[in-house]
C-alpha cells in the first residue's frame, strides 16, 4: 500500500508533446482511473509511473520518496498490459512464479504463494498449462496474478479488458475490483471506456491531448463537470450555447464562454407546441429506456426517456418539442 | 472455393502431367541414378563404395565438414544476432545506410565472396600485409587458410541468415513482455537470458539449420580457401574428376542424407515450434535501456564490423581496374586502367562467358517460372492424390548440395533415357540450364505459394460466381494477383543462376563456359584484373536486379 504523487510531470517524444505538465495525487489503497480518448497520453503516464519511460520534467514520488531516477526493476510496481505480455514459452505457473524467482524466494514458498493467488483468480486447475493454450480471459487473469503475486506497492493496469468481449469484460472487471479490495492495493487503472471507469473507480482523472481536464469522484464528474469535454465524454451531455438557452429554454445568466451541459435523461420531450422544435432522426429501444436522437438547430441532441413513460411517444421523422428540467443549472466552460 | 473448381479438368490434367514428368525425370531419376551407380557401378551389386567411408581420409572429410559447419553456425549466430540486436534496440546516425550494408553478403555470388577474401586475407592478401606492416609481425599471422579460412568465409556469407531471422523475430516480439520482466524486478541480463532468448528460439533454430545446410553444401570456400583441408563436397568433386563414379555417387548419397535430414527437421520444427500468443493491441518494442558506455561500445563495434564487411566489395571493384601484369610484389596495386572493361567489347572471347551465363540463366528462369507457377497452382488449388508428396519432392532440391545435384545429373544423363528424349544431355548446352532450374525451382515455388496463400479464397469464388471459366479465372484473376510474387521469385532465380558455380564446374563444356568458371580460369592464370572485372559485373547484375525488384514491388503496392 502506498501513495503516488506526480509533480509537474511532462513528456515529449521528439516534436510530439504527449503530456503537458501535470500533478496527480493518488491516496493509499485508492482505485484511481486515468480516462481519456485514444492517444491522449494515458499509457505514457502509466509507463512514467512504472519507470519504463522517463519523464521530460517533474518528479514521481511513491510513498513520499522520489523514485524518478529509479529503474523499473527497483520500483516494485506491478503492471498488467493491454496485450497481457505473458511469457509465451512458459506455463501458467512459470509465468506467475517469475517475479518471485527473481526475488530468490525458496521454492516451497513460491509454490505456496503462486497457488494462493491462482486460487483467487480461479485458475488453479490450469497451473501447468502453457499460456498460449489459454483463452483470452484466462490469459488476462494470469497477467493479473503475475503482477499481484509479488506484492507490489502499487498496481498499474493499461486497458486490461479491451481485448475481451462484452460479457467477459463486465465479469472480469468485477473480479478485478474484488481482488483489489481483498488485497487493498493502491491501483491506477487506464481506460478509454467511461462506463468502466465510472463503475470501478474511487476517483478518476480525465485526460485529453495530454492535459488533465478534471479530477474527481465518478459522481462529481458525472453531475458536476467543469468543462465541455468532461461533460460530453463522461455523461454524453448535450451542450447548448448561451443564446440557445435564453431563446429556447428560458435559462438566463450564461456568459459567452459558457455552455449549458444537459444530460440525455434531463431532456423532456412532448408533442406540445413550443419554441424549441426538433425532428426525431433516430430512435432506439434499449430496454429500460428509449434513446432518441433529435435534430435541433443543426445540432444532434440525445434524449433518453424511461420506457415506462407513456406520456410521450414519437416516431422517426415526427416533430417534437424539447424542454429542460427546471433544476438543470450545469454551466461548463467552453472546452 | 467450390469443390467443383478443385477437380482436375483435361487442361489441368495436362499441366499435372508436365509437373509430375519434371519431378520424376529431373529430381527423382538423378537420385535413382546416384543410388544405382553407388551400388551397381562396377557391373554387379557391391557395397565396396560405401566401405570407403571408413577410410581415414573420408572419415576426416566428414568430420571436417561437420565440425566446420558447426563452427560456422556459431560464428554466424554471434555476428548475425549481434547486428539484429543492435539494429533493433539502438538508435544511431546513418542507421538505415548501415542496415543496408549489413545485407551486402546477400548480394555476393558465393564464388565472388570467396575471391574477395582471397584478395584481402589470402596468402598475400592486402589486409594481412597492411596489418603486418602496422604491427611489425609477420604477415602469416594475419592470413587465414584451412579451417579458419573456411569458417571466416562462411561466417561472412551466412551471418545474414541469422540477421534476417532474428530481426524478424525481434520485430514480432512483444516488447511489453520485456517491460513486464523488468517491472517484476529482473535484471537486464536475466530478461535477455530468460525471456528474450527463449522467445527467439524459433528464429535461432531456423537460421542455425539453414546455415548448417549451407555450410555442409559449401564448395567455393573449401575449394579456394581450404588448402589441404578435406571436405565432403571436395571429395565428391575429386572422385568425379578421377573417374571414380561409384565412389562419387556413394559420397553424394552420404551428403544428401545429412542435408535432407536437416531439411526435414527444419520443416518439422517450423511447423511445430511457434508461439502463437495472439497479442492484439499496440505493441511497443521499447528500447531495453542500456548504460551510456555500453551504448557507445556496442555502436562503435557495430560500425567497425559493418565497415569491415563492406571491404571485400570495395576490394573486388578496385582490383577490376588493375592493369594486367602490373601488380606483383607490392602491397597495393600501383597502376589502374579501364582496359579490362574495354577488352570486354573488343575481344569476343572475353564477352562470351558473360553472354553464356545470361543466356543459360534466362532459359533456366523461363523454365522455372512455367513449371513452378503451374505446380504451385495445382498443389494449392486442386485436389489430387499425392499432392503433399509432390510438394515435398519439388522442394527437395532446396536441401540438396549443388555438388550432389550435379553428380546426379551427370550419372542420369550421360546415356540416353526417356527423360532426355533419347539423347545424351551431358556436354550439350541444355545440361547447365537444367541444373540451374532444378536447384532454383524451390525458390520460385515458395514465393508463388506465399502469393497464393495471401489471396483469399473468396476472390476465386467471386470470379466464379461472375461466370468466369477456370482458364479465364487463372489468366485474368490469379496471375495478375500473383505477379509480384512470381516476378520477385524469378529475379532471384535469374541472379542465382547467372552466378552459379558449384554445379557449373562439374557440368560445363568448353563451348558453353559460364562466367563463374571463367573467373576461376582467369584466377589460375593470375589475371586478377579480369577475374575481378567479371566478379564486379556479377555484382552489378545483382544490384540492378535488386533495385528493379524494389522499384517494382513498391510500384505494384502503390496501385
Ligand atoms: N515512443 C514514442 N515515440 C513517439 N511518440 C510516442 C511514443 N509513445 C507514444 N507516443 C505518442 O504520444 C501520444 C500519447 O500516446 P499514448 O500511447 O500514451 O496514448 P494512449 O492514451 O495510451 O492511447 P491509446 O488509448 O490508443 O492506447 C500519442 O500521440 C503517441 O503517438
Ligand atoms: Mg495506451
Amino acid at each position: 500500500m502506498a501513495t503516488v504523487n506526480l509533480q509537474n510531470i511532462s513528456k515529449t517524444f521528439g516534436e510530439v508533446r504527449a503530456l503537458s505538465p501535470l500533478d496527480l495525487h493518488v491516496k493509499e489503497g485508492e482505485f484511481f482511473s486515468l480516462l481519456g480518448p485514444s492517444g491522449c497520453g494515458k499509457t505514457t503516464l502509466l509507463r512514467i509511473i512504472s519507470g519504463l519511460e522517463s519523464p521530460s520534467s517533474g518528479e514521481v514520488r511513491i510513498d513520499g520518496s522520489n523514485v524518478t531516477a529509479l529503474s523499473p526493476q527497483r520500483r516494485n510496481v506491478g503492471i498488467v498490459f493491454q496485450n497481457y505480455a505473458l511469457f509465451p514459452h512458459m506455463t501458467v505457473f512459470q509465468n506467475v512464479a517469475y517475479g518471485l524467482e527473481v526475488k530468490k524466494m525458496p521454492g516451497s514458498e513460491i509454490r505456496r504463494r503462486v497457488e494462493d493467488i491462482l486460487g483467487k483468480v480461479h485458475l488453479l486447475e490450469k497451473v501447468n498449462t502453457p499460456v498460449p493454450l489459454l483463452s483470452g480471459g484466462e490469459q488476462q487473469r494470469v497477467a493479473v496474478a503475475r503482477a499481484v503475486v509479488v506484492e507490489p506497492r502499487i498496481l498499474l493496469f493499461d486497458e486490461p479488458l479491451s481485448n475481451l468481449d462484452h460479457a467477459l469484460r463486465i465479469e472480469t472487471r468485477a473480479e478485478i475490483k474484488r481482488l483489489q479490495r481483498e488485497v487493498g492495493i493502491t491501483t491506477i487503472y487506464v481506460t478509454h471506456d467511461q462506463g468502466e471507469a465510472l463503475a470501478l473507480s474511487d476517483r478518476i482523472a480525465i485526460l485529453s491531448k495530454g492535459v488533465v481536464q478534471q479530477i474527481g469522484t465518478p459522481d462529481e464528474l458525472y453531475f458536476h463537470p467543469h468543462n465541455a469535454f468532461t461533460a460530453s465524454f463522461i455523461g454524453h451531455a448535450n451542450l447548448f450555447s448561451a443564446i440557445a438557452c435564453r431563446e429556447y429554454f428560458g435559462v438566463q445568466g450564461l456568459t459567452e464562454s459558457e455552455l449549458l451541459a444537459v444530460l440525455p435523461e434531463e431532456i423532456i420531450l412532448s408533442n406540445n407546441s413550443g419554441k424549441a422544435k426538433g425532428k426525431i432522426s433516430n430512435k432506439e429501444f434499449s430496454g429500460s429506456s428509449v434513446e432518441y436522437t433529435i435534430d435541433f438547430l443543426g445540432q444532434s441532441v440525445k434524449a433518453h426517456r424511461p420506457s415506462s413513460e407513456k406520456s410521450f411517444n414519437g416516431e422517426i421523422g415526427s416533430e417534437v418539442c424539447l424542454s429542460l428540467d427546471a433544476s438543470v443549472q450545469r454551466k461548463v466552460k467552453y472546452e | 472455393m467450390s469443390s467443383a473448381s478443385r477437380r482436375i479438368t483435361p487442361i489441368s490434367g495436362m499441366m499435372l502431367f508436365a509437373v509430375v514428368f519434371y519431378a520424376a525425370g529431373y529430381i527423382l531419376f538423378p537420385m535413382y541414378a546416384l543410388v544405382k551407380e553407388s551400388l551397381m557401378g562396377i557391373g554387379q551389386l557391391s557395397f565396396e563404395p560405401y566401405r570407403q567411408f571408413f577410410r581415414s581420409s573420408l572419415l576426416e572429410a566428414s568430420i571436417n565438414s561437420i565440425s566446420i559447419s558447426l563452427l560456422s553456425v556459431l560464428g554466424s549466430a554471434a555476428v548475425g544476432t549481434f547486428f539484429a540486436y543492435v539494429f533493433t534496440f539502438f538508435e544511431f546516425p546513418a542507421k538505415s545506410f548501415f542496415s543496408k550494408l549489413v545485407l551486402v553478403p546477400l548480394a555476393l555470388p558465393p564464388l565472388v565472396g570467396v575471391i574477395s577474401f582471397l584478395f584481402l586475407v589470402g596468402e598475400s592478401g592486402m589486409l594481412s600485409r597492411v596489418l603486418a606492416l602496422l604491427s611489425g609481425a609477420s604477415p602469416s599471422l594475419f592470413t587465414v587458410n584451412g579451417w579458419t579460412g573456411i569458417v571466416v568465409v562462411h561466417v561472412y556469407s551466412f551471418y545474414v541468415y541469422f540477421y534476417l531471422f532474428v530481426s524478424s523475430g525481434l520485430s514480432q516480439l512483444d516488447g511489453n513482455a520485456l517491460d513486464a520482466s523488468a517491472s517484476l524486478g529482473a535484471t537486464r541480463a536475466r530478461t535477455i537470458l530468460k525471456i528474450l532468448l527463449p522467445m527467439l528460439t524459433p528464429s535461432l533454430v531456423g537460421a542455425s539449420l539453414i546455415t548448417f545446410m549451407s555450410s555442409m553444401a559449401s564448395f567455393s570456400a573449401p575449394f579456394l580457401f581450404g588448402g589441404a583441408t578435406r571436405y565432403l563436397t571436395l571429395e565428391i568433386y575429386a572422385a568425379k574428376l578421377n573417374g571414380e563414379s561409384s565412389s562419387a555417387a556413394a559420397l553424394s548419397i552420404l551428403l544428401l542424407t545429412i542435408s535432407v535430414c536437416a531439411l526435414f527437421f527444419l520443416r518439422w520444427w517450423q511447423a511445430h515450434k511457434q508461439y502463437l500468443l495472439s497479442s492484439k493491441g499496440t505493441i511497443r518494442v521499447s528500447a531495453v535501456p542500456h548504460g551510456k558506455l555500453t551504448r557507445i561500445l556496442v555502436i562503435f563495434s557495430a560500425f567497425a564490423l559493418v565497415s569491415l564487411f563492406a571491404l571485400p566489395i570495395i576490394t573486388i571493384v578496385a582490383i577490376s581496374f588493375v592493369k594486367e601484369g602490373s601488380w606483383t610484389y607490392q602491397i597495393f596495386p600501383t597502376s589502374f586502367t579501364g582496359k579490362n572493361y574495354l577488352h570486354l567489347f573488343e575481344e569476343p572471347r572475353l564477352l562470351e562467358p558473360l553472354l553464356n551465363s545470361i543466356c543459360m540463366a534466362l532459359v533456366a528462369t523461363a523454365g522455372v517460372v512455367c513449371l513452378g507457377v503451374t505446380a504451385s497452382y495445382l498443389i494449392n488449388r486442386k485436389h489430387f492424390p499425392g499432392r503433399r508428396l509432390l510438394e515435398v519432392i519439388l522442394s527437395l532440391p532446396f536441401g540438396i548440395p549443388g555438388t550432389v545435384i550435379a553428380v546426379g545429373l551427370i550419372l542420369g544423363f550421360n546415356r540416353p533415357s526417356l527423360f532426355s528424349f533419347d539423347s545424351i544431355l551431358i556436354g550439350t548446352f541444355w545440361i547447365m540450364p537444367l541444373a540451374y532450374a532444378v536447384r532454383n525451382l524451390p525458390l520460385l515455388y515458395r514465393s508463388t505459394t506465399a502469393g497464393f496463400e495471401a489471396i483469399s479464397p473468396s476472390v476465386y469464388e467471386a470470379a466464379e460466381t461472375l461466370g468466369s471459366s477456370q482458364v479465364r479465372t487463372f489468366r485474368k484473376v490469379i496471375v495478375p494477383l500473383l505477379l509480384p510474387s512470381i516476378v520477385s521469385g524469378a529475379l532471384l532465380v535469374f541472379i542465382n543462376s547467372a552466378g552459379e558455380f558449384v554445379s557449373s564446374i562439374l557440368l560445363y563444356s568448353y563451348s558453353t563456359k559460364p562466367i563463374s568458371v571463367e573467373i576461376l580460369s582467369q584466377l589460375r592464370l593470375f589475371d586478377l584484373g579480369v577475374a575481378a572485372m567479371y566478379s564486379t559485373l556479377l555484382m552489378l547484375m545483382v544490384l540492378a536486379v535488386a533495385a528493379f525488384s524494389n522499384r517494382y514491388s513498391r510500384a505494384t503496392i502503390a496501385t
